[in-house]
């Protein structure tokens, strides 16, 4: 499933590809499959908030808030207009 | 090391103090009844009686010098003017309880870096130092006993409540299970939708990211949460 390196590929599609496969673990309720992926999808593009979105999803759902809140908050940095990262945001609010 | 003050010694606060000094830290204790400081007194490394809203008074105890604040005052208005205080004296992090969303967002506003609510978070686990928080919400039943949201310990998870015999094994009834579901939306977003399993059955398995709401004492909940 896995094309590392392949030629051709800008790293904005190998960031493309790692944040899906991260959705598909995710979806698939294999989460650290998941952190791993999109992990590996921020080394291709960093400046990705969607990236970050999703990791921040993925560490709320196995309770890690800590790294939720950073995940969105770095998203928001990243594009400040994200509603649904300042949404999920404010509902850990306090957690 | 790091250094505490804990501003309010109620019920929560108190908690907060004793774990904190339980835990090795260096924990100064502060409120304006008398009664509440004697009685924490030999729990702490330093137990003051003050007003915390004197902004001098706090100067005097070395208040500046604290790593993390914690604000546990019942009067919003105090807790509110007491946050922004900290804040000013520039007390690394300023963790304010708040009685409800208003005065949340107040908080918030003065500069306080962390708002808690004390419906969904207990003394002990504040004072865990915010960093792997185990319990997300407590219900106190009576002074013994409390209904708690807890992440399910790792080595729960892929047991069914049968092998796990919860109650047989740690006197906690499991009244639910808080399962994430995980979704993507039409748009392709990441979402978690949450499903709440009811008297959760016997062959009822427990998975990563669960929560469990026990019933149970509180030592009992204690013993659990150190999984």
């Amino acid at each position: 499933m896995k094309k590392e390196q392949d030629k051709g590929q800008t790293p904005e599609e190998m960031a493309r590809e790692h944040l899906e496969l991260g959705k598909f673990y995710f979806l698939n309720v294999r989460y650290e499959e998941a952190i791993e992926q999109l992990k590996k999808a921020l080394t291709f593009q960093k400046d990705n908030a969607d990236i970050y979105f999703s990791l921040g999803v993925v560490y709320e759902a196995i309770n890690q808030v800590a790294d939720a809140k950073d995940s969105f908050e770095k998203a928001l940095s990243l594009q400040p207009d994200m509603k649904s990262a300042q949404e999920h945001l404010d509902k850990l609010v306090g957690v | 090391m790091r250094q505490f003050v804990v501003i309010g010694l109620g019920r929560f606060g108190s908690s907060v103090a004793r774990t904190l000094a339980e835990r090795g830290h260096e924990v100064l204790a502060i409120d304006s009844e008398e009664e509440k400081v004697a009685e924490i007194a030999d729990h702490v490394t330093h137990a003051v009686q003050l007003d915390a809203s004197d902004e001098k008074a706090l100067r005097s105890v070395g208040v500046a010098d604290m790593d993390v604040a914690v604000v546990s005052v019942g009067d919003i208005s105090a807790s509110i003017l007491i946050s922004l205080l900290l804040k000013e004296l520039g007390v690394g992090l300023v963790a304010s309880k708040a009685m409800d969303t208003l005065h949340a967002k107040v908080l918030r506003r003065v500069g306080a870096d962390r708002v808690i609510f004390p419906e969904r978070d207990m003394g002990v686990r504040v004072a865990d130092s915010l960093s792997t928080p185990a319990i997300f919400d407590c219900i106190e039943v009576s002074p013994t006993h409390s209904i708690v949201e807890l992440v399910a310990p790792g080595s729960f998870q892929g047991k069914t409540m049968r092998e796990l015999d919860i109650r047989a094994k740690y006197g906690i009834n499991v009244i639910a299970v808080k399962r994430k579901k995980p979704k993507i939306s039409k748009e392709g977003v990441s979402e978690i939708e949450e499903d709440l399993i009811l008297g959760p059955t016997a062959d009822e398995e427990i998975v990563h990211g669960d929560l469990l709401v026990l019933l149970g004492r509180d030592e009992d909940i204690e013993k659990l949460k150190k999984l």
